[in-house]
């Protein structure tokens, strides 16, 4: 699909108006993949939707890095099994912490430890893979996997200090902010669009982010957190 | 259709009013010993500090059995209450002591806590950190049915040398004693004018009672209300590059009000406890001439109070009393004479008799201010004129008065229009 519009692609002239395309044909004549090309373009727009989560929704989740790197795993891996996965990860780092909570070592040397826990964990599901002829599954996503667990155990350590309710709330916002991350790193509309028009995206994000960081009204959620406020 | 105009949210405070605090100010707000060095430097009441941790020699060297019964061990740079060990009392065998839930911790445990704290576990931007061990604050008798335990403190944000919205933090069962709002205490609004409570806000729920017990929260008034407020304007004149501040201050029983910690980035749930949208408040604030503490709490009451304020204020405000009143002078602390007075509006100082100030001792030397010429019908005659401390209708009056010889006169001391602000006088005979 991406192929058959870039082979079809007519550039004129270099340009100020078509220099981008012409730096992918230049580099995909080289032998650079496209998709990786275009993906490299499409994180800043990832970004920036990360930001207008925030700023404009009020959908904060933890840190900008995590959602947005979780969603660039999903891409390997696939949104709903990457989710699962993230989850069950998640639930064991917790369940460990908690564990290990009387334990008094220092900190970091218990985070090692609960990794060596989690990771032993993995045992059990190289049984089940192998049993499945699934070998390959495993080899291909075992960086992903790896990724994810300590994601998993930086998000368990930070909620564990928090309210349940609040715990809850941050780990669902941050699997919005990684699905939204997902989707937009995955659109093949936004694809076509950053193949087609790429002087165009890159200006239209720079004008996104300019607008959004300078953006001080209320965001959406504190329209509900402060209605009582406004009601008055 | 709902404005968002007089509401602060996260991007206006954080574009248009964070950006007023300074790097440094940042710096010593979210160090608490730093802060605390310089509360001492500017002569402003903080709880004291009994222990500090900057190596974990210094924590395996503590003589720890030497703390007192109760105390708080704190990392300097921590945030929302994290890492805070509060220690209830002391418990039966030498080495442990009691939590605020009744559970056990052991001199083992603290070390252990301290050595996690040098490591930044809890500090804001997760570097090293300093442990350190505070005295715990005694509360005033009027909270104890509204904690669980542990002390409540009050948030005032100041803007512009002017308190613009104050809030009362209760801990609860679930805040472990700790008073921040995100470890589950309960964030209570507070009327400026007064100092008395108005709603409750728990975890972004508005409640009408304590859960535990049970108790009303609003109409408490909060004692030392004004020098509270003065405080929290002090601090921010104490730490100038901090132009938009939450100052946490805690009322002790002997003590009254310390300041606890500053907050370079106070949170916006105070607009909720209060029912008050902030942006508004602090739009008038701006820009306004403030001349001191006093002037700044001044006009915070008379521009923030709630609907009820000048309905208290009035009750409280206008004292009634009649032309011959019973006057205590206030000799030396805590003593006092009670003297015969007549209430002269048409002087403007109060006038005490010469025999009278030189028999209770208030004519020393240094006591008296300065000494004037007076010309009258009577020819030229001097006053001296000299510093007078007393108590009408049970309200407490600091003033100047003037030494002139009453001797033939009904009372040995007059009360002139200047120090009746907020009497009603009754002109009929006793």
């Amino acid at each position: 699909m991406l192929e058959e519009i870039f082979l079809n692609q007519q550039l004129g002239p270099i340009g100020m108006t078509n220099f981008l395309r012409q730096a992918i044909h230049w580099a995909v004549n080289q032998g650079y993949s496209l998709e990786v090309l275009i993906l490299v373009l499409l994180l800043p727009l990832a970004v920036t939707l990360v930001a207008l989560a925030r700023y404009l929704v009020g959908i904060q989740g933890l840190s900008v890095f995590m959602p947005v790197m979780m969603g660039v795993i999903f891409l390997s891996t696939g949104i709903f099994p990457g989710l699962l996965l993230f989850l069950v990860i998640l639930l064991i780092e917790i369940l460990v912490i908690l564990l290990l909570r009387k334990i008094k070592i220092h900190f970091i040397a218990k985070m090692a430890l609960v990794l060596l826990i989690v990771c032993l964990g993995f045992l059990p599901l190289l049984l089940l893979l192998t049993r499945f002829n699934s070998v390959n599954l495993f080899n291909s996503a075992l960086i992903p996997i790896l990724i994810l667990i300590l994601i998993g155990e930086n998000l368990a350590e930070i909620q564990l200090r928090k309210t349940p309710k609040k715990a809850i709330r941050a780990t669902i916002e941050t699997l919005i902010l990684a699905s939204l991350a997902f989707f937009t790193l995955n659109s093949m509309a936004l694809k076509r669009m950053m193949l087609l028009y790429p002087e165009a995206m890159v200006i239209l994000v720079a004008i996104l982010d300019i607008w959004i960081g300078q953006f001080i009204g209320l965001r959406l959620l504190e329209y509900r957190r402060f209605r009582k406020l406004l009601k008055k | 259709m709902m404005t968002s105009g007089n509401v602060l949210g996260l991007n206006a405070r954080n574009r248009l009013f964070l950006s007023l605090n300074k790097k440094e100010g940042r710096r010593i707000a979210d160090s608490k010993l730093l802060t605390k060095r310089l509360l001492r430097r500017h002569n402003l009441p903080t709880p004291a500090i009994l222990a500090i941790f900057r190596t974990p020699k210094d924590i395996m060297d503590f003589p720890w059995e030497t703390l007192p019964d109760n105390f708080v061990l704190k990392p300097s740079k921590g945030f929302g209450g994290q890492g805070v060990v509060i220690v209830k009392r002391r418990a039966k065998w030498a080495g442990e002591w009691y939590l605020m839930d009744g559970s056990l911790i052991t001199t083992q445990d603290l070390r252990f806590q301290a050595l996690e704290i040098l490591s930044g576990r809890f500090s804001l931007h997760n570097g090293s950190d300093v442990a350190f061990i505070e005295e715990r604050i005694k509360i005033q008798k009027i909270f104890a049915k509204y904690v669980w335990h542990g002390a409540p403190d009050i948030r005032v944000v100041v803007f512009n040398k002017v308190p613009v919205a104050a809030m009362l933090r209760l801990p609860t069962r679930e805040s472990q004693g700790k008073s921040n709002l995100h470890q589950g205490a309960i964030g209570v609004g507070v009327d400026l004018a007064t100092g008395i409570t108005t709603h409750g806000i728990l975890d972004g729920r508005f409640v009408k009672f304590i859960p535990e017990t049970k108790r009303k929260i609003n109409g408490l008034k909060i004692p030392y209300w004004s020098n509270i407020l003065t405080l929290a304007v002090q601090t921010q004149e104490a730490v100038p590059s901090l132009g938009y501040l939450g100052v946490d201050i805690v009322l002790d029983k002997n003590r009254g009000p310390m300041i606890l910690e500053l907050n370079a980035r106070p949170g916006l749930e105070i607009q909720n406890a209060n029912l008050a949208p902030l942006k508004k408040r602090l739009e008038r604030v701006e820009g306004l001439e403030v001349k001191d503490a006093e002037h700044g709490v001044k006009i915070a009451k008379a521009i923030f109070a709630e609907r009820f304020a000048d309905r208290v204020m009035a009750e409280e405000g206008i004292k009634t009393i009649r032309v011959w009143e019973k006057v205590k002078i206030l000799i030396a602390k805590g003593k006092r004479v009670e003297v015969e007075a007549k209430i002269d509006t048409g002087a403007w100082k109060t006038s005490v008799d010469k025999d009278l100030a030189e028999k209770l001792g208030v004519l020393k030397a240094s006591n008296v201010l300065w000494t004037k010429t007076y010309k009258s019908s009577l020819g030229e005659e001097k006053r001296q004129v000299i510093n007078l401390t007393f108590f009408l209708a049970g309200r407490k009056i600091e003033t100047i008065a003037n030494i002139a010889s009453r001797k033939n006169l009904r009372t040995p001391l007059i009360i002139g229009r200047r120090d009746l602000d907020g009497f009603l006088i009754k002109p009929e005979r006793n």
